[in-house]
């Protein structure tokens, strides 16, 4: 009995210290907690993915009116001088790259008459021959919407933050291809080589 | 990365406007991607941030609703930084940065338009469910004004808020 009394009682102290720091907890930072768990349930957001449409474009206006979604393969790059073909995703990050070709969101589409910039890594099924193109050599970029060509019109190497420095321009549709420099490198490097293209013909698909 | 996320900001800001009438998706676009002065500075979005948004509006069916609703919570964001004085993000008040958060949470749970966030990745979802865009958390941090996504409000809002609510 005696024994049971004291169990009884060390738990009513405890529960009230319990009851006493989660009451200070309470006053002094609810705020603070109620913010954190209303962030939290945002950010782990869920998508309850739709059926998805697949690219289009309008053949009358050449505008495309549904875009590839972030990590959807959406065409194939073909350089027949250094014969390469490299599936091409939207999107660039380093998932991506492992797969392929990625396609830097913040540039144009094919089609769109704008800067499009798209990187892979040196590897030789990649982008490691891309010094060895020279002027007028062409690529092809054949996606799901159209198959676009392009004749070369530069190449060089450059530092990373000259390539931040790219302007996105809709003043006329330029291919930019770049990758890890020098080619031999492991890991991560301050230099890249591109490839600069101009659009020379265009074959839209039904 | 300070200043990148304060043009993030500043891009959406509709400065000026009554709001006496619904926003269509067009003058939503129109006003994320033109100029805007906050205390004494000046902030455009880049070549490459005009082209997202200009894509998320053509390829998301915003509603009127939540264009209205988007604007609005932009605008209390900015009196926040306007009643500062600040000129980069980093000088806010943890209380500020605060409220801003709170703003954040305010237009994901009231919108249709979701962004998630994780300790590396920030993710912009088209309404569809399907993924719009994603990036490194970390290249918002470090990345310099010219290469800083600037989504829609609410991304910008909410990718400040993840990025202050870890000095918290």
């Amino acid at each position: 009995m005696k024994t049971l009394e004291a169990i009884v009682k060390r738990f009513a102290i405890a529960f009230f210290f319990f009851s006493l720091t989660t009451t200070l907890v309470y006053l002094g930072c609810n705020k603070k907690i109620s913010l954190y768990i209303r962030t939290f349930n945002n950010f782990t957001y869920v998508p309850q993915e739709k059926e998805k449409k697949p690219v289009a474009i309008n053949l009358e206006t050449k505008e495309i009116t549904h875009y590839p979604y972030y990590g959807e393969k959406f065409g194939i790059i073909k350089i027949p001088a250094i014969d390469i073909q490299v599936n091409l995703y939207h999107g660039d990050s380093l998932e991506i790259l492992k797969k392929g070709a990625g396609h830097y969101s913040g540039s144009y589409f094919p089609s769109e008459g704008g800067t499009i910039l798209i990187a892979a890594h040196n590897r030789s099924e990649y982008f490691k021959y891309l010094p060895k193109l020279k002027l007028d050599d062409e690529i092809i970029i054949d996606t799901t919407y159209g198959v676009f060509t392009y004749k070369i019109i530069d190449g060089k190497v450059m530092k990373i933050k000259e390539l931040e420095k790219i302007r996105f321009t809709q003043e006329k549709e330029t291919l930019v291809l770049y990758t890890c420099y020098p080619m031999n490198a492991l890991g991560f490097t301050n230099e890249r080589y591109v490839v600069y293209a101009s659009l020379t013909e265009v074959s839209y698909e039904n | 990365m300070k200043k990148g996320l304060f043009i993030a900001l500043v891009t959406f800001l509709v400065l000026g406007f009554n709001n006496v009438y619904a926003m269509s998706k067009n003058d939503l676009e129109e006003k994320l991607i033109k100029s805007y002065t906050i205390n004494g500075t000046t902030f455009q979005a880049s070549d490459s941030d005009i082209t997202k948004i200009k894509r998320y509006i053509k390829q998301n069916d915003i509603s009127e609703s939540d264009a209205d609703y988007i604007s609005k919570k932009v605008d209390e964001a900015i009196d926040i930084i306007e009643e500062s004085g600040v000129k980069s993000l980093n000088e806010l008040t943890k209380k500020d940065r605060e409220k801003l958060v709170s703003i954040c949470n305010d237009v994901s749970e009231h919108t249709a338009i979701k962004v998630t966030a994780s300790k590396k990745t920030i993710t912009i979802y088209n309404m569809d469910g399907t993924i719009f865009d994603e990036f490194d958390s970390e290249v918002v941090k470090k990345t310099g004004t010219t290469n800083i996504l600037l989504m829609t409000s609410v991304v910008s809002l909410i990718g400040v808020a993840f990025i202050t609510r870890k000095k918290f």
